[in-house]
């Protein structure tokens, strides 16, 4: 492997010269992780790739794949699933993409179903006065009064 | 403001500044420091942050020191999501250099300044958005300290992900 030189080329370039000077690496692990969480699941993954404490410290679990996968559907953007079989189960993504497809179809549901409960409520409710208002006198089903006339 | 309390905070190269204390509030660490302390006219030492960064963070507080306190609630609900928008006053507060970005971090988080802390870490967050491994250590001076092997393993691991 040629990357035991790669590793030495790097030591010698250094932008930061004074060894005062804050970097990256300076900061305490917490800050490292609060850092990594504001990242996406392909950028946490190539953080996580660049050093040992960084492969420690970051995040890169199913939770952040899922919602990278979420958001990508949701933007209807090419969900990745079979080069994600590696790493993710295709039933994994699979689960996660219907799941929030489910979510989205359920709020829809609820607004059709109710938009459909008042329409035919009210059509019935129109309906039933003007049968009842053109005959008041006679006995009929849709009066609520026709028991009286039994 | 000339009915506001004023409070004196030194630096760590006893460098005095003197803020309204709402101001000083901004750092929840000074708040209640305030608060145990009571009234008092004595300079708070700061011994963690010279006088750049403390300028740098007083500026931050001016500006914010009439937002409105943010609740921990919120922020575990967006955990999961977490979006790096920066607004635009905080951008351009934030465009110094990786020293001051880094030394700004640290005093926020030893201030206790959730919400510059939290500005902070979403600069370095896009610094490292859409870059590869390789440009990360470059950008930020990250020693590479696999070994061979393990690098190798790593790169078939993140093989799918590179033709993103």
């Amino acid at each position: 492997m040629a990357e035991s030189d790669n590793i030495n080329d790097e030591t010698c370039v250094s932008p930061h010269t004074d060894p005062s000077a804050k970097n990256l690496m300076d900061l305490p692990t917490e800050l490292h992780i609060h850092i990594s969480s504001f990242l996406s699941y392909p950028d946490a993954l190539a953080l996580k790739h660049t050093s040992r404490l960084f492969y420690l410290v970051v995040d890169t679990g199913v939770e952040l794949k899922i919602d990278w996968l979420v958001e990508r559907f949701e933007r209807k953007l090419e969900c990745p699933m079979e080069k994600c079989g590696g790493i993710l189960s295709v039933d994994v993504a699979k689960e996660a993409v219907l799941s929030s497809m489910g979510k989205a179809i359920w709020r829809n549901e609820v607004l059709i179903f109710g938009a459909l409960f008042i329409f035919w409520t009210l059509l019935w409710s129109i309906f039933t006065r003007v049968l009842l208002n053109k005959h008041a006198d006679s006995p009929s089903l849709l009066n609520p009064f026709y028991l009286s006339w039994l | 403001m000339s009915g506001e309390e004023m409070i004196t905070l030194k630096s760590s190269d006893d460098v005095s500044f003197t803020v309204e204390r709402s101001v000083a509030e901004r750092s929840i660490l000074i708040k209640h420091l305030l608060e145990d302390l009571g009234t008092s006219t004595e300079p708070i030492p700061i011994p963690n942050v010279n006088e750049p960064v403390l300028n740098k963070v007083i500026e931050w507080s001016i500006h914010h020191k009439n937002d409105p306190p943010s609740t921990d609630d919120n922020d575990s609900e967006n955990n999961r999501r977490r979006t790096t928008d920066i607004d635009e006053w905080d951008q351009k507060f934030m465009q110094v250099d990786q020293e001051m970005l880094f030394e700004i971090i640290l005093a926020a988080n030893y201030l206790d300044i959730k919400p510059l802390l939290d500005v902070g870490c979403k600069t370095v967050a896009n610094m490292i958005k859409g870059k590869s491994p390789e440009e990360i250590r470059k950008t930020f001076n990250i020693q590479n300290d696999f070994t061979p092997e393990e690098e190798d393993q790593i790169r078939r691991e993140n093989e799918w992900a590179e033709d993103r």
